[in-house]
């Protein structure tokens, strides 16, 4: 990562330079932590997928049925010099799909939005030189890597039967029966949760008392304002997932019987491997609730950083200011405090009393209304713009209408008698996957090629970005619209093989083949995203300090690439709000936050 | 024909076609639910095809006005941006608007939810009894036997089969011996999680012949004739969860009476086992059913064993008891 000009940059400080350790390995400079984030992030991005596509070869090609083995191609010859069989067994895919939710959720998609996103932006567009607590900062990237280390270890610590393989949920008592990967993936979940809660305060300070002169609330694009709402989710709600985790451990480890109740017994018919459980006394639901009243509000840290992104992206490209500025804020804070009350549902079969059913089908329909008026909002900031198809505003427009999809679908679920038969199909995998990537990860996508010129002071490859944004619409519609149709059919989730046994889901083979190389296309074409990110860092066309012509702060007031303490001398004035396209005050199409036109015209 | 005469003719059938769309709820116009087998599942497909038509109002206006938008007020030389920061009739107006449609969506949910999940069926004196306990990786069901009651020596017990008679509700009690499960009727639109300490009583009813199922496609698109409802496990349970399915029959009642006192049936079912002495298998699981009632009204548990704790290695299954030292096993 050596740059003969990363220093070109103006500090208007007499810093000393560091050297490469202290650059690269232990900076407190929240940009590089941010690109450090992203740099692993998109990583991990990999090793998640890789995982996806087991349990899509899986259900393409699963051994069984009238077809002759071996079914299949290439990974077949492999699995059957390995294990002799031509098809993966039921524990190596439990967790396929448990790993690969787990590290596409924990370290993919949070680090990347949160993390990468939420450091490499706030300072620069609220006119801060760094966050209030660099060192805390940095230290939230770092605790991350024992994080690796754990479930990376979890795979291996007891051979394929002890890797986590009780779904992301780790609903007790499976997980407590699981493997000793188990313990290793909790513990690994509280140091991503200890990683989420340090960025959440270093945020939440830095927002509130570190915007630049002139900056108010209602002067912050939508960017810091969703990760801002983000933090306070996080802070809130990641301590329940933390104490969730542990009440999970000391079960597992000492029989604490927090979730474990009375007078079970597993395997006993079975025969060898069978024990009885320790104690008792605990409810399985509990865990559920505790879990869930993290994971829900988590869902919406995956999005609303997404949607502010989007939001920015929008603006600068359709060259008109966000339709509706206040009411998008108040949606995300909506979206932030109804996220609260929605966990529930998640649990309508489960055992929870009926009576609660009523209350969650409410909220959870309620929270579907702050996000249709973001969608409407999104809708008339384009109307009448002079709209640039740039690949950020491809990735951002491919947001909206892929978000839309997923909020839709949400309403099947909320309604309580509908979910009765989708509930647990792969119709809600289709959901997740529509916000989780048609969401959270477009947007991420659409973030990573607008900032990228500000990281790394080059370009992205045009062309190379516009061939993996079609590619990546066309496989992901592609593997996971056909989800809703398989779901609806009644194909439960989470089955190695189910055509073996139900033959109405036999008759899904094909379909689910159709998904498969869907997937297969959509992995293969991120590896165009990775190229491109690491070609251009080095031989991208060297870019402008502001090449999209955007009026916020990291565009206006920096240098091509902004050095230690990101401003000159001066830290800049704000005038306005961040939205300021095609005003009929000036002359050009943008209006940059800090140009104070009384100067200009004295 | 006037090229008018003809776009009112097609706005027509358009119109002719949503109206059918709204009016045919009931059934599967779109092919993509399982048959349905019991009143319950075709109201339920109701609320699922009301949701698809709304949403997918919505759905279309949505992305019609994006891609229109895209098209329309893409960049062109001399055309500037409209410079606006918003409006506020109208956000009121997209604000109340989807509020009340999804408040009225979610009243109109509501009493179904209720009648399935929190009442018993009106008929509920005319039902039959079962208990379902869930276990790795089976489905196991204990019919009252002729005289009516659990625990006597005429109990019926199967696996993995459920018989039952058609239009006469079936009031069950739904258990876990080891881990989360979640009985499943695709056809009944039927979902319940089996959780382990939860006595959990559910009911479901069939309206139609298991015998009478249509013929269901299998990989190569062949018709594949069926003669009983598919039983699912949709809840994770373990690296065998795939395999955890039942049958369950639903014939007349006439049949179902000669099943359950042992006599011929017109159609072919499988048969059941009565309740051995315990130490079989069988008596072994359902002696398990009873402790945990006891464990219920006593809060003491009486099958408590160790799991084998991480430092003592020490596996101490075969003792009834309660540990006395259990503080070695830290």
């Amino acid at each position: 990562m050596s740059q003969p000009d990363a220093h070109d940059g103006d500090h208007g400080h007499a810093h000393h330079e560091p050297g490469f350790f202290g650059k690269y390995i232990w900076s407190t400079d929240h940009k590089m932590i941010g690109k450090q984030f992203l740099i692993t992030t998109l990583l991990w991005l990999f090793v998640g997928g890789a995982l996806a596509l087991i349990v899509r070869w899986q259900l393409a090609y699963p051994g069984s049925g009238a077809e002759a083995a071996p079914e299949m191609p290439i990974i077949g010859s492999i699995l059957e010099a390995m294990y002799g069989k031509a098809s993966i067994t039921g524990d190596v895919y439990n967790m396929a799909f448990t790993m690969h939710a787990s590290v596409m959720i924990f370290l993919v998609i949070i680090p990347m939005l949160v993390g990468a996103f939420g450091n490499f932006c706030i300072p620069l567009m609220i006119g801060a030189r760094d966050m209030a607590f660099p060192f805390l900062n940095a230290a939230s990237y770092w605790v991350m890597w024992p994080a690796f280390a754990l479930f990376g270890a979890s795979f291996v610590i007891d051979g394929v039967g002890g890797a986590p393989a009780s779904g992301w949920t780790a609903y007790p008592p499976l997980s407590y029966l699981a493997g000793d990967g188990q313990t290793l993936w909790c513990m690994g979940v509280i140091l991503v949760g200890s990683s989420s809660i340090m960025g959440a305060v270093n945020y939440i300070t830095t927002i509130v008392t570190m915007r630049a002169p002139g900056m108010r609330f209602f002067r912050m694009p939508l960017t810091v304002w969703s990760i801002f709402i983000t933090s306070i989710l996080s802070l809130l709600a990641t301590p329940v997932l933390t104490s969730a985790m542990i009440m999970l451990i000391l079960d597992r480890e000492w029989g604490a019987s927090f979730f474990i109740p009375a007078g079970l017994s597993a395997g006993l018919v079975a025969g060898d491997n069978a024990f009885n459980f320790a104690s008792g006394g605990g409810n399985p639901i509990l865990y559920q609730h505790l879990f869930w009243f993290y994971s829900h509000p988590a869902v919406y840290i995956m999005i609303l950083p997404s949607m502010g992104i989007a939001s920015d992206v929008m603006a600068t490209f359709a060259r008109k200011p966000i339709f509706g500025y206040r009411p998008m804020v108040y949606s995300i804070a909506g979206i932030a405090g109804l996220g609260f009350i929605v966990w529930g549902h998640h649990m309508f079969q489960s055992g929870m009393n009926p009576a609660l059913g009523m209350t969650f089908m409410l909220s959870t329909m309620m929270i579907a209304l702050p996000s249709a008026i973001k969608t409407f909002n999104w809708l008339a900031t384009l109307w009448r713009g002079s709209i640039r198809f740039t690949v950020p505003m491809c990735f951002a427009l491919s947001f909206v209408s892929m978000f839309v999809i997923g909020g839709l679908s949400g309403i099947f679920m909320a309604a309580t008698p509908v979910d009765i038969h989708i509930h647990d199909t792969y119709f809600i995998v289709a959901h997740i996957h529509y916000v989780l990537f048609g969401g959270s990860l477009m947007g991420a996508f659409a973030g990573i090629y607008y900032w990228f010129p500000k990281m790394y002071g080059r370009e992205m490859n045009r062309t190379l970005g516009y061939v993996h944004f079609w590619l990546t619409l066309i496989a992901f519609n592609m593997t996971f619209f056909l989800m809703h149709l398989v779901g609806l059919g009644g194909m439960h989730r989470r089955t190695q093989d189910p055509y073996a046994k139900y033959v109405y889901i036999d008759g899904m083979l094909p379909m689910n083949k159709a998904m498969t190389h869907g997937a297969i296309l959509l992995g293969v074409t991120q590896l165009i995203l990775l190229f491109n990110v690491l070609w251009s860092m080095w031989r991208g066309k060297p870019a402008e300090a502001n090449p999209w012509k955007a009026n916020t702060l990291e565009w206006t007031a920096t240098p091509v690439k902004p050095g230690h303490g990101n401003f000159g001398e001066f830290l800049p004035t704000v005038y306005r709000g961040p939205y300021e396209y095609s005003s009929p005050e000036v002359e050009e199409d943008w209006l940059p936050q800090n140009k104070d036109l009384n100067a200009a015209t004295k | 024909m006037t090229p008018l005469n003809r776009r009112r003719l097609a706005s027509l059938a358009a119109l002719a076609l949503l109206m059918g769309m709204l009016g045919g709820c009931a059934g599967d116009p779109l092919g993509w639910l399982p048959e349905s087998a019991s009143p319950e599942a075709d109201e339920v497909d109701e609320l699922i095809y009301l949701i698809i038509y709304v949403t997918g109002v919505v759905f279309l206006a949505v992305q019609g006005l994006l891609i229109w938008f895209l098209f329309r007020h893409r960049r062109k030389e001399g055309v500037a941006a409209k410079h606006t920061h918003g409006n506020h009739t109208i956000e009121m107006v997209w604000t109340i608007a989807p509020a009340l449609v999804l408040v009225l969506l979610a009243v109109y949910q509501a009493d179904l939810w209720v009648r399935l999940k929190s009442k018993v069926p009106e008929d509920a004196a005319n039902a039959v009894n079962v208990r379902i306990f869930a276990k790795q990786f089976e489905w196991n069901f204990r019919y009252p036997g002729p005289d009516g009651e659990y625990d006597t020596a005429d109990d019926l017990a199967t696996v993995g089969v459920l018989v039952m008679p058609i239009d006469r509700p079936v009031l069950a009690e739904l258990r876990a011996m080891d881990v989360l499960h979640s009985f499943y009727l695709p056809n009944f639109r039927f979902k319940q999680d089996a959780v382990p300490g939860l006595n959990q009583e559910i009911w479901f009813r069939s309206n139609k012949l298991s015998a009478d199922r249509d013929t269901v496609k299998n990989r190569e698109g062949q018709d594949v004739q069926l003669d009983y409802w598919d039983i699912v496990c949709a809840e994770l349970c373990g690296n065998a969860h795939t395999t955890m399915a039942g049958r369950c029959y639903v014939v007349s009642n006439a049949d179902y009476e000669a099943w359950v006192a042992g006599e011929p049936t017109s159609v072919k079912l499988p048969g059941y086992s009565k309740i051995g002495a315990e130490g079989t298998s069988m008596g072994d699981l359902w002696t398990r059913w009873a402790w945990q009632d006891e464990n219920a009204a006593t809060g003491k548990p009486r099958w408590i064993k160790n799991k084998g704790m991480p430092f003592s290695g020490v596996d101490d299954r075969g003792d009834d008891e309660p540990s006395e030292d259990g503080e070695d096993d830290f």
